[in-house]
């Protein structure tokens, strides 16, 4: 009787084991996400877009006759969360990229590298001198992006409620004029 | 009056040929998406890029829906690969204004595409 009951026991045992087993599957990576009410993949994409959008119709930007070159500056991050707001600005960066009406300069955060190549190229001795990316031909950006996200969260027992705005400028370096800003906001609700 | 009748028949074709497509050719629909009317859908090329001003109404319960544009260049070819799909809530009975623009200088024509979500 004994043993009957164990090998139930291990049976329920190991069944039991089985279920637990996490199951994987891809998902769209430009679906809505709700998984939970913190910043996610959706505002992430919905930020970046409609930032990148609006600044390509920006008409420092659309109306030059040279194509504007910018740099990334910080974007602050306000919020008690912790967000990567160098994920937005890249990918604002990219999706400008893409549009052939900007171009970009290396930022604060990328010039080590930049000078890193500079020098090996320049002072190591290896490469063919026509080859060589010369020091001193550097474009510099005329105008800079930055700006801040900020949220405001309100909750009781029952609901969660997340504003989240998000502001970029674009900055004449030469004259500190803001040339362009715009704003996004996204509120989410959080019920139990 | 023969050549008349031919001028005439030629203006009707060519206006016939060069119609403004209408919201639901430019409306592509996944899911259940019944409750959403668009009311609205109009564009403009302001500083060189393309924008589009679209009213959503929706006409039954609270509801939950995505959407996203495609962009397409003179050639019919997709600009950029898909957006990603913005949520919009919006109550019984209420309409929104959705306003895109579009990625890049050389969009001519769009698509709008609607879904609902969980």
């Amino acid at each position: 009787m004994h043993k009957i009951i164990f090998i139930f026991f291990l049976l329920f045992l190991s069944l039991s084991n089985c279920s637990t087993i996490p199951r994987v599957s891809y998902e769209d990576s430009k679906s809505v996400e709700t998984v939970t009410s913190s910043f996610g993949s959706t505002d992430l994409n919905q930020i970046a877009e409609a930032m990148a959008r609006s600044l390509l119709q920006a008409k420092v930007v659309s109306s030059g006759p040279n194509v504007a070159v910018i740099t990334l500056a910080e974007v602050k991050n306000k919020t008690p969360e912790y967000i990567d707001t160098r994920v937005i600005t890249e990918k604002i960066r990219t999706q400008l990229t893409k549009s052939g009406q900007v171009k970009f300069a290396v930022s604060v955060s990328e010039m080590q590298s930049q000078e890193d190549e500079l020098k090996r190229q320049n002072q190591s001795g290896l490469y063919k001198n026509e080859s060589i990316a010369k020091s001193g031909n550097m474009t510099g950006a005329k105008f800079r992006i930055e700006g801040a996200i900020s949220s405001i969260t309100k909750q009781n027992k029952d609901i969660k409620d997340i504003y989240y705005i998000f502001n970029l400028s674009l900055v004449n370096t030469e004259t500190g004029l803001i040339e362009w800003a715009d704003e996004k906001e996204i509120r989410k609700i959080e019920q139990r | 009056m023969n050549k008349l009748f031919f001028i005439f028949t030629l203006f009707f074709i060519t206006a016939s040929c060069s119609s403004a497509p209408t919201i639901k050719e430019l409306t592509i629909r996944m899911g259940d998406t019944d409750n959403i009317e668009i009311t609205d859908m109009r564009s403009v090329v302001r500083n060189g890029i393309l924008t589009v001003q679209t009213k959503i109404k929706n006409t039954k319960d609270n509801s939950l829906v995505s959407y996203r544009f495609n962009w397409f260049n003179k050639n019919g070819l997709k600009v950029i690969e898909d957006e990603a799909w913005k949520p919009l809530t919006i109550p019984k009975d209420h309409t929104r204004e959705i306003t895109a623009i579009a990625p890049t200088a050389d969009v001519s024509d769009f698509k709008l595409e609607l879904s609902s979500y969980k």
